[in-house]
């Protein structure tokens, strides 16, 4: 079968069996900070917490966890360019220049503050998929009444997803056995093949599937028993306190103009 | 034997009857042409077919996921009709695992697809825990429960997902080729897992390309050939090789070595494994 490593991480972390409430409080809770902080330090803080806690408490791969903010983090660094970049006129704190173009130090603050606060919410967020399977955040979100049909059609697109994967795999191999990908014109063509018969196996699997639940009472919904946690007051207690303590920072250097 | 023309009698003692079931696919004709199958309540039957023969389409038909062109289906006298409110309560009473349990299994999670059956029963919490514990014991995936189904072993899926069908508590339970595509130590803990369910009461049929399998598990053999069924005892159906031939079977091993070495087979008590003919052979 297919694997992704940030899936596996959840699945058999020990924080797996921990509420989806529990976690969900400390990773959106940081979140939070860190989206609404203007403090760069407060998101440094944001950023260290989240990501300590899911390396050493979660104990998430850190390949796995490297792996999955490196991605992102490209985005936010490509993005952070053009702040830290003044075009035209007469910046009066040059740290260098090209041409009409300078390197300020107020720019790269900038930019910095937005990269580190956009890493910050980034690795609070990794921290909840990294130790919450897919299935409890879609029961979660079923607690919290989102509307089942979303639910339901996100449930199926994850577990399609790895029978899915499974055919790409399948046909590739099959392919690149057959010099399917020797070049550039026929990997292209093997590609479009590929497209093909794998959104025909998809269709038919999904006629299959719903014979097969139709067989089991399918009339419209897939619900199914929600996991028994026992939600963690010490857990709880602690993770308040950290957001807490840091959304007061957060407002005590708004209110004294810490930046 | 099952004839095409004539009056049928479903067997004494028959919980699930097809009776002169007609059924086919656009571009392939029919596929069930006037075909009678009786399963009997506590007893193996076991279905026998080449690729594309029927046997999936009977299945089909007699689990209700099929509307015969002609014919019947009835479970303990009750004529199947295939309106929702027929069909819920046919399902309750006879439940068909496909063949790849990839068709069967939605949910990433083990014991929340083995739930998905009872909650549309609309049991309440309580009795839906209840009886995904005993489908679990029963197919014996209890360790399995809280494992991610994308990473089970294709052996491990195909017992949740008959888990998934046994948590409705079926009279009958309907298995399309169970064994395909398992190693010989799954086949072993698929079959101690029948012998559960039957030691339950649940009556099971099972479809299948394996001759050996069905020779040593099954009471009752049915031989879907040409459209119609030829139904009787494992021994009588397996040891017509004309019959086997007509079908494209092979003979099981045990009819073709005692054979070969001119012994004739006991129709009473055959031997079945291979303890069972070393002993015959003394």
């Amino acid at each position: 079968m297919a694997r992704f490593a940030l899936d596996e991480a959840a699945w058999s972390g020990p924080w797996r069996l921990r509420s989806t409430g529990e976690k969900a409080l400390l990773s959106l809770g940081l979140l939070t900070v860190a989206a609404t902080s203007r403090s760069l330090w407060v998101s440094l803080v944001v950023l260290a917490v989240a990501v300590s806690t899911a390396l050493f408490a979660a104990r998430v791969p850190k390949r796995t966890y490297a792996l999955a903010v490196v991605g992102p983090m490209t985005f936010v660094a490509v993005g952070a360019i053009p702040i830290a970049l003044t075009f035209g006129g007469q910046p009066t704190d040059v740290l260098a220049s090209l041409g009409p173009v300078s390197l300020t130090s107020t720019g790269l603050y900038a930019a910095a503050a937005v990269a580190v606060r956009s890493a910050a919410a980034m690795a609070a967020m990794t921290l909840l998929a990294a130790t919450t399977p897919m299935v409890d955040l879609l029961a979660g979100l079923r607690r919290l009444r989102v509307p089942e049909v979303l639910v339901d059609i996100a449930g199926l697109v994850y577990r399609m997803l790895f029978t899915l994967m499974d055919s790409v795999l399948a046909v590739r191999e099959a392919q690149a056995a057959r010099l399917g990908f020797v070049d550039g014109r026929t990997a292209r063509r093997s590609m479009g093949l590929m497209a093909g018969s794998v959104l025909g196996r998809a269709w038919q699997r999904s006629r299959r599937l719903e014979e097969g639940l139709r067989g089991r009472g399918y009339a419209g919904s897939l619900r199914t028993l929600p996991r028994e946690t026992v939600v963690s007051v010490p857990f709880m207690a602690v993770s308040g306190l950290i957001v807490t303590a840091l959304a007061a920072t957060s407002i005590l250097f708004a209110l004294r103009g810490v930046a | 034997m099952t004839h095409r023309t004539g009056t049928w009698e479903p067997t004494v003692g028959a919980v699930l009857v097809g009776e002169g079931l007609h059924a086919g696919y656009p571009g392939r004709g029919d596929v069930l042409d006037c075909a009678h199958v009786s399963v009997t309540g506590r007893s193996r039957l076991a279905l026998l077919g080449e690729n594309g023969s029927g046997k999936t389409t009977l299945l089909r038909c007699l689990s209700g996921a099929h509307v015969p062109d002609a014919g019947s289906v009835a479970v303990d006298g009750i004529t199947l009709r295939h309106d929702n409110a027929g069909l819920r309560d046919h399902r309750q009473r006879v439940q068909l695992v496909l063949q790849d349990p990839d068709d069967q299994l939605f949910s990433a999670d083990v014991r929340a697809d083995v739930s998905f059956g009872p909650i549309n029963l609309g049991l309440d919490d309580h009795e839906v825990r209840a009886r995904v514990s005993e489908a679990l014991e029963l197919l014996d995936v209890v360790d399995l429960a809280d494992r991610p189904v994308h990473q089970l072993s294709y052996g491990q899926r195909k017992r949740v997902a008959i888990a998934g069908a046994v948590a409705m508590r079926p009279q009958v339970i309907l298995l399309d080729e169970p064994t395909a595509g398992l190693d010989p130590r799954a086949v072993t803990t698929l079959r101690a897992a029948l012998d559960n369910l039957e030691a339950r009461g649940t009556t099971v049929v099972v479809s299948t390309h394996d001759i050996d399998f069905a020779w040593e598990w099954a009471d009752e053999v049915g031989v879907v050939v040409d459209g119609i069924v030829h139904q009787g005892s494992t021994v009588k159906i397996m040891t017509d090789e004309g019959l086997l031939r007509r079908a494209h079977l092979g003979v099981p091993w045990p009819v073709k070595l005692l054979r070969s070495l001119g012994h004739e087979i006991d129709v009473v008590d055959p031997p079945r494994t291979v303890a069972d003919v070393a002993r015959f052979l003394g």
